[in-house]
């Protein structure tokens, strides 16, 4: 048996995650509202701002299957529900936050590569003439604030519901506010004289949101083949479907035990044994925290030929 | 949140200091009392008008060449020149790679093909800064 719904204790979780979501992109249409104005010529204003654009991409990416996931209904078209758009939203996700680290890198290598000098001088605010520098640190400083917030409280909320997709957007959101110090620090050290600090800044932080964005990638793509369950938060397997497999085998040693994750659930196939009688509900086969037993949706059995 | 406070005591402290030009254009001027400038004539009343204020806020001498503007701005983009005066096409494409004044003759910028602007290289901040405020004043 399999449920293709969110399990019912779930369903608050997943609706407060919602929510955050919904603030996420709210800060984050002020945010690149803001940006817009304030950027100059600044190189690390123009890739935050860029990747301030691509964050919207995971929470809407989340928002989309969560709702697919509460609201539809099995269908003769889609007969298993959901659960999977979820997989596919992550997989978006992932992809979206690999071409930010790599747009980020592109555009801080080929500023530092052709020497460029942004000129960030002056403009005029109720009369007076201030340094535009100013303006765009503020809407750094500002930038910053939301994603910061809204990450520490994704992470917990993403551990809960098993929620990769909920999990890059964390990775998103700590991304977005790294690049918002960067850009502080590289609109000060322009202001400085020092035109590469700027690039400089842009590219070291660049790499960490490269890795994060091809772990998402690994872990996605393993999802969408049938791959065995990655951990949440990198490409290493996942610690419960090792513990869930480790199990089945002791319990059906001849057989060949096989794992792979739908959404936020694991379904495992054990080949070459009969199913046990008095059948067992999946959660029997959790060796874990009961309150996880929800992980397992479903235990398949297929029978030895003879 | 260290790094915010940090950020604050910058901005409290430095106002004055920031920002600094990249090639030091502003501090050269300061140590030589003169100013390299290209002209591409005609700059008109407001172009001269322009320089004889640029001369007293810095206390330096300036020092004219005459050229046509594409040779005037390549050497302005290599260090040769502190600035360049002449007109410019609202959208001609060597704003991308010096930084313009508003126009010196108080028009607004867009509303002629051509106008009288001060060309300094990109990155010199205080340095433009410095010939943005007289350009406004200029306008005046």
């Amino acid at each position: 048996m399999s449920d293709v719904k969110p399990p019912t204790k779930l369903r608050p979780v997943l609706k407060r995650a919602m929510r955050l979501e919904y603030w996420n992109v709210f800060w984050t249409l002020t945010i690149v509202a803001t940006m817009g104005l304030a950027m100059g010529q600044s190189q690390a204003m123009k890739t935050a701002w860029i990747e301030d654009m691509l964050g919207l991409v995971p929470p809407l990416a989340f928002l989309v299957a969560a709702r697919l996931e509460l609201k539809g209904r099995p269908s003769r078209w889609f007969q298993f529900g959901f659960e999977r758009a979820g997989g596919l939203g992550f997989f978006v996700a992932a992809v979206a936050l690999t071409a930010v680290g790599l747009q980020l890198l592109w555009d801080a290598g080929s500023t530092l590569a052709a020497r460029e000098r942004a000129t960030v001088a002056s403009m005029v605010v109720f009369g007076h003439e201030i340094w535009a520098g100013w303006p765009m640190l503020a809407a750094q400083v500002y930038a910053m604030i939301p994603p910061f917030l809204i990450a520490r409280r994704e992470l917990p909320l993403a551990e809960e519901l098993n929620d990769k997709l909920l999990h890059t957007d964390a990775l998103m959101n700590k991304a977005n506010w790294m690049t918002g110090a960067a850009g502080c620090a590289g609109v000060i050290g322009l202001g400085l004289g020092w035109w590469w600090a700027d690039a400089a800044a842009a590219a070291a932080i660049s790499v960490s949101v490269i890795k994060d964005g091809i772990d998402s990638l690994r872990s996605s793509t393993a999802e969408l083949i049938d791959g065995a369950p990655r951990a949440l938060g990198d490409d290493s397997l996942c610690d419960e479907a090792e513990a869930v497999k480790a199990l089945l085998r002791e319990v059906f040693p001849a057989a060949d035990v096989r794992l792979r994750e739908t959404g936020r659930v694991i379904r495992a196939e054990v080949h070459g044994a009969i199913p046990p009688e008095p059948r067992a509900h999946p959660a029997l086969y959790w060796p874990g925290d009961p309150d996880r037993a929800w992980r397992l949706a479903q235990v398949s059995f297929v029978p030895p030929r003879d | 949140m260290r790094f915010v406070l940090a950020l604050l005591l910058l901005l409290t402290g430095g106002c004055d200091l920031l920002p600094r030009d990249t090639a030091e254009t502003s501090e050269r001027i300061a140590a030589q009392r003169a100013i390299r400038v290209g002209v591409v004539t005609p700059i008109g009343a407001e172009g001269d008008r322009f320089l004889d204020a640029l001369a007293r806020d810095t206390s330096a001498r300036v020092e004219r060449r005459t050229e046509s503007l594409e040779p005037l701005l390549v050497a302005l983009e290599h260090g040769e020149l502190d600035l360049v005066v002449g007109r410019f096409a609202h959208d001609s494409s060597w704003r991308e790679r010096v930084a313009l004044t508003p126009p010196l003759d108080g028009v607004k910028d867009g509303d002629r093909p051509l106008a009288v602007h001060a060309a300094a290289r990109n990155g010199e901040n205080r340095w433009i800064m410095r010939l943005e405020r007289l350009a406004r004043a200029n306008a005046r």
